[in-house]
């Protein structure tokens, strides 16, 4: 199937962009910034006029002094929509400081951490410093993948937070080769993984791991992404895939079978609706996709 | 009051002027008590509906509380896996549910949860097994991880969050009610009706999983939310629960039974003294002094008795939180 059989309006979310430029997740729903980065990263070549820089400098307004994006003004602790935020500000002139100051703080911000115990009821190594979804609490595998996907765009892929990062992510691997949110193995129990983590994991991994580390994880995924059509878990599924040269080949019938879903679910969100999309357009590294997009 | 009910309210009489033995006041000054049913369903094909609804006349829940409200259901879907029923609340217990409140008359009858370790809610219906009864039965569905929200103090005082943030939805609603899957639990010791409620609160400001509750103290946050909500019932699903390793990596555990409430921690400790577990062993339970009795001589109970379904859940050694539970029984 070509990609040209998924027709743009199936994507369609431009009607979604608030009169302040941002963007609101569903129809009559309020801005969000997370919706707002991700529309921005899927509609980069195909908005007409100013959209995707309006948008850029609303989520621009939402920056505050240290860096950070929030997903709202009244709970700055939830800074995890930051690093999404410099993926969507990448390329434009105009939002280069945008960008640096959400690395800069990407760069200072860490997880919780205390030392590795023998004696410790989990498996993984509590001291390895990564991201937290909330402030003052631990790292976990998305926003610390997000957060690896932001610095590597921006040229800090050998950044010691990039490496110790990396071994975070790779201590969490689940023996068969999958992720879930970030435990591992509890009193002895070994976690069971999920596939929209373990895609994140992977295209945070892409470039910076030897393909052996990660190719238990291919296998657990290639088998998963099968029976995904829920666009979250198939949208990561895919761009993880993806990033590691092994976009399956039935991914555009998949992605139709999921935005068909919407006659049961109702309409997608923004987020989801473009992570469908850039999973759709991405055929290799994430990152360079979207230093790839134009605008 | 007969003869049994009056010996064990007496006998609870007694116990209260022992010392650090823990009573329930209201604001009057009086003792309170609370009542909860338990039903025997022995499986999912059974008429699950008919037994909540014997529940609420035995409860006197009566018609005029329910019709023309707003009814949101709030299940245990932390984590589902396909063929792995025992971790989530069943599908077709909350159809149960639904008819029941539909057959009372309610307005509207909703499912709302934010998982707590998967993000993609539409794949945690899937997994459940629940996208197909609430197509079926037209009943929507909210994912409370990113619904708009609104921000009230913390009346429970027992962690330093100073507030906490709800959806919108469940001031919006008339019933807010707990359906928990009856579960041991690996660091609250089991998880019923009021640890469930952790999956209202949205992730995008609590996290996956709900981190900033670990960090501020699982057991003081259950109380926090408890006492913020102020929830107005409770079923509990112990047709199957998990004994073990419990939430997620436990093993299956046929109790057969329905616990309902209007009081969650009476609700739960009538839970817990079914599944062999003394409630004031755990810390949660035995702390929530403010929101309801645990005692069994001040619980009501209707229904079954707890003798005739008592089915001892296995807990773990190797597990803190259960070498708690083994100290006593009662």
């Amino acid at each position: 199937m070509s990609k040209a059989e998924i027709p743009e309006s199936s994507f369609h979310m431009l009607d979604r962009q608030l009169t302040s430029g941002g963007f609101c997740e569903l129809p009559a729903a309020p801005y969000r910034t997370d919706s707002t980065a991700w529309a921005i990263l899927a509609i980069r070549e195909d908005a007409l006029g100013d959209a995707v820089e309006r948008a850029r400098s609303c989520l621009a307004k939402s920056q505050l002094k240290d860096g950070r994006v929030c997903i709202s003004d009244d709970h700055p602790q939830a800074f995890w929509p930051t690093p999404l935020s410099a993926l969507a500000w990448h390329g434009s002139l105009l939002h280069r400081n945008n960008q640096e100051q959400a690395i800069q703080f990407m760069l200072q911000a860490a997880g919780s951490i205390f030392e590795k115990n023998p004696n410790q009821l989990f498996a993984h190594d509590p001291s390895l410093r990564g991201w937290p979804w909330i402030e003052n609490t631990f790292s976990w595998v998305v926003p610390t993948a997000s957060a690896i996907l932001a610095l590597k765009l921006c040229g800090y892929s050998r950044h010691t937070r990039v490496q110790e990062a990396v071994r975070l992510i790779h201590d969490r691997q689940l023996p068969d080769g999958g992720w879930n949110y970030g435990n591992t193995i509890v009193y002895d129990q070994v976690l069971l993984p999920q596939p929209d983590t373990t895609g994140i994991a992977l295209a945070a991994l892409s470039g910076l791991v030897e393909k052996g580390a990660i190719e238990k994880s291919l296998f657990y995924l290639k088998n998963e992404v099968e029976h995904c059509r829920t666009p979250l878990s198939l949208g990561w599924a895919i761009i993880g895939l993806s990033a590691w040269q092994d976009k399956p080949p039935q991914s555009d019938t998949w992605i139709i079978e999921s935005l068909n879903l919407q006659q049961t679910y109702g309409v997608y969100g923004t987020t989801l609706l473009s992570l469908l999309k850039c999973a759709y357009l991405s055929g290799g590294d994430f990152v360079e996709f979207v230093a790839s997009r134009k605008a | 009051m007969n003869r049994r009910r009056f010996l064990k309210y007496a006998s609870g009489l007694l116990f209260a002027s022992l010392p650090g033995f823990n009573l329930f006041y209201g604001c009057d000054g009086k003792q309170q008590t609370a009542e909860a049913f338990i039903g025997k369903v022995a499986g999912y094909d059974e008429n699950i509906a008919a037994v909540i609804s014997a529940g609420f006349r035995e409860l006197n829940v009566t018609e005029n509380e329910i019709r023309g409200k707003r009814v949101l259901l709030k299940p245990n879907l932390v984590e589902p896996h396909r063929g792995m029923g025992h971790i989530t609340t069943h599908p077709l217990l909350l159809r149960g549910a639904i008819e029941a409140f539909m057959g009372f008359g309610a307005h509207e009858v909703l499912v709302a949860e934010g998982p707590g370790h998967c993000r993609d809610s539409f794949r945690v219906l899937e997994e459940s097994g629940l996208t197909d009864i609430l197509r079926e039965d037209r009943i929507r569905f909210m994912d409370l991880n990113y619904q708009s929200w609104f921000t009230v103090p913390n009346a429970g005082h027992a962690t330093r969050l100073k507030s906490l943030t709800f959806p919108t939805i469940l001031k919006e609603v008339d019933w807010i009610v707990s359906v928990p899957k009856m579960k041991t639990h690996h660091w609250a010791g089991v998880t019923l009706s009021m640890k469930n409620l952790f999956g209202v609160m949205p992730g995008m400001f609590y996290g996956w999983p709900k981190n900033v509750f670990h960090a501020a103290g699982i057991e003081s946050a259950i109380l926090d939310i408890n006492a913020t909500l102020k929830p107005h019932f409770a079923i509990v699903d112990g047709i199957v629960g998990m004994e073990g390793d419990g939430p997620i990596m436990g093993t299956p555990k046929t109790a057969g039974v329905l616990v309902m409430g209007k009081n969650l921690p009476a609700v739960d400790a009538t839970s817990c003294r079914i599944m062999g577990i003394n409630p004031r062993k755990v810390r949660y339970l035995a702390d929530a002094t403010g929101l309801g009795p645990i005692q069994e001589p001040i619980i009501l109970q209707r229904g079954e008795t707890i003798k005739s379904v008592h089915t001892s859940f296995s807990l773990l050694d190797k597990i803190e939180a259960h070498r708690r539970l083994m100290v006593e029984s009662s």
